[in-house]
């Protein structure tokens, strides 16, 4: 009887810590996580960021990422990108680059560069937002993702 | 004991469900997952979606999704692409598939194929129009992880 009440104790504590696990809301926890070699998840709201209501809202899951230590020219940084062929038959296909740099003081530049396929010729000048872990970038590992519900706004 | 048995029941429901979690069989489904982080896992069979028979079955995990929200012109709809090197017939050939969920559960996948080095597109783009659970299957394999390992007939050890 006893050891059935701890076992289902035991079942009932992972899933009550399982719900309520804290997402990455700061950079220590960034660079903690990514040195345990757990997987994220980043969820760009990026109405919320750029400031206009017809955004769209981006998942994405890095598969590297890139640890830069503090210099005494630079803030410590860790920054990853994604580079995803947009075609959407009427247009010219064309590459966009996805940039994610996270600074040691919470702040998160996005930068957005599109290239023509075919040459890799930068199309335009880059568009890059600052925001803040938690401000518009949501960042999770995968294990507690599921739990973690993210509103967002319109 | 009734009451403890119960709880133990209860609780093992939950787990298994949690194991033995239901595919993502609708837009809203697959919008919440997206926005609660987790893992997907596409599973494309394009001869169910309207494609030629004996064609390969698909999987793909997306690393990155887009969901659009409604404008005047075009409503709700989340995307996803995949964009590979092959070796088509000996010519470096760059194959794109990209998906676009809607909201009614209607699925477009799109595929172009292109050469490699100068992104020129190869013949015209083959667009399958199917829904969700047709052709195209979802699921979360992250959710498959969280599994509880119970020991062989515990339940029924008097206590």
């Amino acid at each position: 009887m006893k050891k059935l009440f701890l076992f289902n104790f035991a079942i009932m504590a992972t899933a009550l810590l399982n719900v309520f696990a804290a997402p990455i809301d700061s950079y220590q926890k960034l660079t903690s996580a990514m040195l345990e070699g757990k997987q994220f998840v980043f969820l760009l709201d990026q109405k919320q960021i750029a400031g206009f209501p017809g955004g769209p809202t981006r998942y994405f899951i890095p598969t590297t990422m890139e640890l830069a230590l503090a210099t005494h020219v630079t803030q410590g940084h860790v920054t990853t990108s994604h580079l995803q062929l947009i075609d959407t038959v009427q247009d010219t296909p064309f590459y966009q680059s996805i940039r994610y740099t996270f600074y040691e003081d919470n702040t998160v530049m996005v930068q957005f560069t599109s290239y023509y396929p075919g040459s890799f010729k930068q199309m335009g000048n880059p568009i890059i937002y600052m925001t803040s872990l938690d401000k518009g970038i949501h960042v999770k590992t995968i294990d507690r993702a599921e739990k973690d519900d993210v509103t967002l706004t319109n | 004991m009734k009451k403890v048995f119960l709880f133990s029941l209860s609780i093992m429901t939950a787990a298994l469900l949690n194991v033995c979690a239901a595919p993502i069989d609708s837009y809203q489904k697959l919008t919440s997952a997206m926005l609660k982080g987790e893992q997907l896992a596409f599973i494309l069979d394009l001869e169910e979606c309207g494609g030629k028979p004996g064609m390969p079955i698909g999987y793909f995990s997306p690393s990155a999704i887009t969901l659009f929200p409604a404008t005047e012109s075009v409503p709700e709809h989340a995307t996803t692409s995949n964009l590979q090197f092959i070796n088509h017939s000996g010519s470096p050939t760059y194959e794109y598939i990209k998906f676009t969920f809607y909201l009614d559960n209607t699925v477009v996948i799109q595929t172009s194929f292109y050469e490699a080095p100068n992104f020129k597109q190869i013949g015209e783009s083959h667009i399958y129009t199917t829904s969700l659970g047709k052709g195209i299957y979802i699921k979360t394999p992250a959710r498959a992880e969280k599994s509880y390992t119970f020991p062989p007939g515990w339940m029924l050890r008097p206590h």
